[in-house]
């Protein structure tokens, strides 16, 4: 199990190396040059001027070469410093990294605590009303992107209430209910397609299972229906769901990048929407590397979580 | 032997056996990816020979675990053997180049447990049978349908089947059209893999009964691999008994039954549950087939074997020739020794027990 | 009818009917529907698939997915259960009334361990703390032949062999002593020494515990082991019931005729065909409204399409059931009376 881990988390960063190369590369490629577009406001820019700032950020050198002089610095843990100030990127990122990891972890948690028992009644109200309604609302739900949703919520409660969300962003450990207050609809627009998709799959999987040869065996012997659902149908029929909530992560994430410059919550997100429009290149290179890391973390913990649930699975 | 005709086709007549395989080994190799340790591989079928003689049914038993159903897939070569050799009519199978396979291929076919998976369900079974002719190309459009219907009527179904889906029809119709299937290319051999396990017994006896008359009117060939001993001894006039990827005995078919030679098919032949005793004479063999990727030394039965002595565990038996049959059992690898004791000295006997000699 | 000596029936099955929702339209999977099992005594149920035999015997415990007993009854141990509440039944279910089921590669839980599944019928019928249900497997386990119970209680499923599983399906059936045990098929999956293993487990634990056994097969040669009476269903119905060595040797029901000699035995002789019965069972949209085997039988005759009553005969003072009318001595003819003495 343990040598497993070990040899998924060098997989792990190996994948990781691919894909910082990747984006690397194609960062460089994206038409138009970062010191024009930075100096571009300031008037009477010259030719040297802008030939020594090149050579200054290291971008008059050929591109594999700055790859092995980033790669050196990222192994020491130094991802370099921001076009934009000079700040470490390193540093930016772990400041910001926390308000990302709880906006996405309230996502996940309202997709997992809304979701599971939307899909366990929809299973068994099987082809009830109430069970047609649900599986529309989740259909509804994984269609709607989430930041449409987000511009709804906006709207809409600025049209009826008059209120829209807060401008400034506060941490959890100065005022909570004021970061709740903050992170709340960013947090529903983001989970809510979590949310769809766990009921949907945990409604499936349970059907399935429910239909199985040894939920007959545990009726034959006499089991109330609560245990039949709980002990022996809800943990068989949970398997795929963990599958499907180490993708959602994934989409959970990808959707702050977007959802945080919405409700201005400075997280990852932010930073690297605002990086991209700067071509900062190294603090967007620095935020994907985060990213990338955090989906390769929570699908190994899923696959820990397998070998937990299910017996069969020895590493 | 007699010169079947098929579609005036004229067969050449030959003493030699339609299908020879030597030595036959398939290791499946499992693990061993990115992630995984490698594992010893899986020794499904680990030695066989056997011939098919022209027009014959060649029985193969055996439980599961015992590579029944992986030696009919070699023969075929529907998967890779990992040695040994099998020649069809004369042609080496194993070294045959992807065209040469393809056009071999219409000449041997596979009949399933389970005909309705193998059909596309979104084809009619005009299009199921005519699928493999197109393959093959055989006759133009016109001759196809014709043959289509000439099959149809060779297995005892209407016409009117040849519109429908394979989903409208029952188990044993399903069968029936599993076997026009396997004769739209006029095969030689037929490997029948399981066919009437999953029928029912008023349904499977129609299908044992078309089975031989086709056999008879085309001179067909077949290998009937299935697991009930007595549905085996009607079809066949040989029986193959496999044990561990292993051949443990090989007969005619009435003989190996009532006189079988090794302790496993003995075993075997007890345990078929009969209406005709109340109560069973004998205690059934104990313990089950063990894991093919660690078959246990010297005889692979020695684990389970009733009448095990001296050399079992570590000396493997050799396949000998006893009366009419072959037999791998250390019990008849000393007989014949003792034999051949009597006789003039031979060479010495791979089966002969160490320790006999140490002390006489 | 029945002698002095037998006991009061355990279960009795009258004119039962059982329909399924097909989405859309109901079918009639059991029409009417007589069976009745005794203390102590194995009574197999064969028939060929979709002959009603398995949802009979679910009908039983009322296990039936979307299916449902449209009429006639099912009383347990004198106790009409055909209209019992959940609760009624789910405390007869796995405690006076047990089940193995056919395939015990799926049969189990694979997410538990055997010993947590043995435990829970033991601990939800018999109140047992975790500890004494944990006792209590080991023994069950060590009852059936599993070597090593007190570490293999702890073994998940996948570590078993099938016909380690079937041994552990047949310890959780007896975990709570019933009075009857509901086989399905239970050799079906297994392979034939292990299905001689498995069956003589079964008769040595019946002799045992003294559970009545209702066999569901549809291997004659089972049959022949294993029953003291059978119940031939076909389409539906049964068509023939008696002792098994009377119906096995004497089969009057022109179907369970034609089903014997269907079977491949070690003397058939090899070079001549097997003796088949043509066509196919009709389907449950389809059933003729006289005798449901005329489609397929020998001596159909224009008596055959009107509804066939049950031809009660008695043999060796024991009860003999016959769907066909051929069997009622009252329309025989003096020539097959003196063949039928002939034989008995």
């Amino acid at each position: 199990m343990i040598a497993y881990a070990a040899r998924r988390f060098v997989y792990g960063l190996l994948v990781l190396l691919i894909v910082t190369a990747m984006v690397f590369i194609t960062l460089r490629a994206i038409p138009g040059d970062v010191v024009r577009v930075q100096l571009a406001d300031s008037p009477g820019v010259t030719e040297e001027q802008i030939a020594q700032r090149t050579a200054e950020l290291g971008l008059d050198q050929p591109v594999y070469s700055q790859f092995f002089v980033f790669m050196g610095g990222a192994l020491r843990g130094d991802l370099g410093t921001s076009f934009q100030d000079n700040a470490s990127v390193t540093a930016e990122i772990l400041h910001r990294l926390p308000i990302t990891l709880e906006l996405g972890f309230l996502a996940i948690l309202l997709g997992v605590l809304l979701g599971l028992p939307l899909g366990l009644i929809s299973a068994i109200r099987k082809n009830t009303l109430l069970d047609q309604f649900l599986r529309l609302v989740s259909v509804v739900g994984i269609s709607i992107p989430n930041f449409w949703l987000a511009l709804l919520f906006i709207t809409y409660l600025s049209l009826w209430f008059q209120w829209s969300p807060p401008l400034v962003y506060v941490g959890p450990f100065e005022d909570l209910s004021q970061n709740l207050v903050h992170m709340t609809l960013p947090a529903i627009a983001l989970g809510t397609a979590a949310m769809a998709s766990i009921s949907r799959m945990l409604r499936s999987s349970m059907l399935e299972v429910m239909g199985s040869n040894f939920i007959r065996t545990v009726r034959a012997r006499g089991a109330s229906e609560w245990n039949v659902i709980f002990k022996h149908a809800g943990r068989n029929s949970t398997i795929p769901v963990f599958t499907l909530l180490g993708l959602q992560v994934g989409a959970v994430l990808g959707g702050t990048v977007i959802l945080e410059s919405i409700f201005s919550i400075p997280g990852m997100g932010s930073l690297i929407f605002e990086s991209v429009q700067f071509r900062d290149y190294p603090m967007v290179l620095g935020c994907v590397i985060f990213y990338g890391g955090l989906f390769i973390m929570v699908n190994l913990l899923v696959d820990v979580a397998y070998a937990a649930i299910d017996p069969r699975i020895r590493y | 032997m007699t010169a079947p005709t098929l579609n005036g086709v004229e067969r050449e007549v030959t003493n030699r056996p339609l299908v020879e395989a030597t030595d036959l080994v398939k290791h499946f190799e499992v693990g061993g990816g990115f992630l995984s340790a490698k594992r010893p591989p899986v020794r499904a079928v680990d030695g066989v020979s056997f011939t098919i003689n022209r027009g014959e049914t060649l029985g193969l038993v055996g439980e599961s675990g015992s590579g029944k159903s992986t030696l009919g897939r070699l023969v075929l070569r529907l998967i890779e053997a990992t040695s040994g050799s099998v020649t069809f009519d004369g042609q080496d199978v194993l070294a045959l180049k992807n065209k040469e396979l393809i056009a071999l291929r219409s000449r041997m076919q596979l009949i399933f447990q389970d005909p309705v998976s193998s059909f596309n369900p979104r084809m009619t079974i005009e299009q199921v049978l005519t699928e493999p002719m197109l393959v093959h190309g055989v006759g133009d459009a016109a001759s196809r349908k014709a043959r289509c219907r000439e099959l149809l009527d060779l297995v005892s179904l209407p016409s009117t089947a040849l519109a429908r889906y394979p989903h409208q029809f029952s188990g044993g119709q399903a069968q029936r059209i599993g076997i026009a299937r396997a004769l739209t290319t006029n095969p030689d051999l037929i490997v029948c893999d399981e066919a009437v396990s999953a029928l029912d017994v008023s349904v499977q006896a129609q299908v044992l009964n078309l089975l031989k008359d086709v056999q008879k009117e085309l001179g067909l060939s077949y290998l009937f691999i299935a697991h009930d001993l007595n549905v085996v001894r009607y079809m066949s006039d040989r029986i193959c008994v496999m044990y561990l990827g292993r051949l443990a005995e090989e007969g005619p078919s009435d003989i190996l039954l009532n006189e079988p030679l090794h302790p496993y098919t003995e075993a075997l032949v007890d345990a078929i549950p009969s209406s005709d005793t109340i109560g069973r004479a004998r205690e059934p063999l104990a313990g089950e087939i063990p894991n093919p990727s660690a078959p246990p030394s010297g005889c692979r039965f020695h684990t389970r074997c009733p009448k095990r002595f001296e050399p079992c565990d570590h000396l493997e038996p050799e396949l000998i020739t006893v009366g009419a049959g072959n037999v791998s059992c250390h019990l008849h690898t000393e007989q014949a020794a003792l034999h051949r004791h009597q006789d003039p000295p031979e060479h010495s006997l791979h089966g002969e027990d160490p320790q006999e000699g140490a002390t006489a | 009818m029945t002698s002095r000596h037998d006991s009061a029936p355990l279960l009795v099955i009258d004119d039962l009917h059982v329909e399924f929702d097909t989405g859309g339209s109901t079918v009639e999977a059991v029409s009417g529907v007589d069976l009745e099992i005794r203390a102590g005594e194995t009574v197999a149920v064969v028939g060929e698939s979709g002959s009603g035999k398995s949802v009979t015997a679910m009908a039983v415990l009322q296990l039936l997915g979307n299916g449902r007993i449209s009429g006639g009854s099912v009383t347990w141990d004198g106790t009409d259960i055909t209209h019992a509440s959940n609760k009624k039944l789910r405390s007869i279910r796995g405690n006076d009334i047990a089940v193995v089921f056919q395939d015990p590669m799926t049969s189990l839980d694979p997410l538990y361990s055997i010993g947590n599944q043995l435990s829970e019928a033991l601990r939800l019928h018999q109140r047992m703390s975790r500890k004494q249900a944990r006792e209590r497997a080991i023994e069950l386990l060590g009852m059936v032949g599993i070597p090593d119970p007190a570490h293999k209680v702890d073994a998940y499923p996948h570590q078993l062999s099938g016909g380690q599983r079937q041994r552990v399906m047949i310890a959780g059936a007896l975990a709570c002593t019933p009075r009857l045990m509901i086989a399905d098929e239970p050799t079906t999956a297994l392979d034939v020494t292990v299905e001689a293993q498995v069956l003589n487990l079964m008769r040595d634990l019946q002799r045992e515990t003294g559970v009545a056994l209702m066999l569901i097969t549809h291997d004659m040669g089972v049959v022949g082991e294993m029953a003291d009476r059978v119940v031939v269903f076909y389409a539906g119905y049964v068509v023939e019931s008696g002792l098994a060595d009377d119906v096995l040797n004497h089969p009057q029901h022109p179907y369970t005729q034609a089903l014997l000699t269907a079977i491949p035995r070690r003397d058939t002789p090899r070079d001549e065909p097997m003796p088949a019965i043509p066509g196919t069972v009709p389907g449950l949209h389809e059933m003729p409204a006289g005798c449901r085997f005329i489609t397929r039988c020998p001596y159909a005759a224009e008596r055959c399409s009107e509804p066939q009553e049950i031809v009660r005969l008695e043999v060796a003072g024991k009860q003999r059931d016959v769907r066909c009318w051929r069997a009622d001595p009252a329309h025989r003819t003096s020539a097959t009376i003196e063949s039928e003495l002939e034989v008995l």
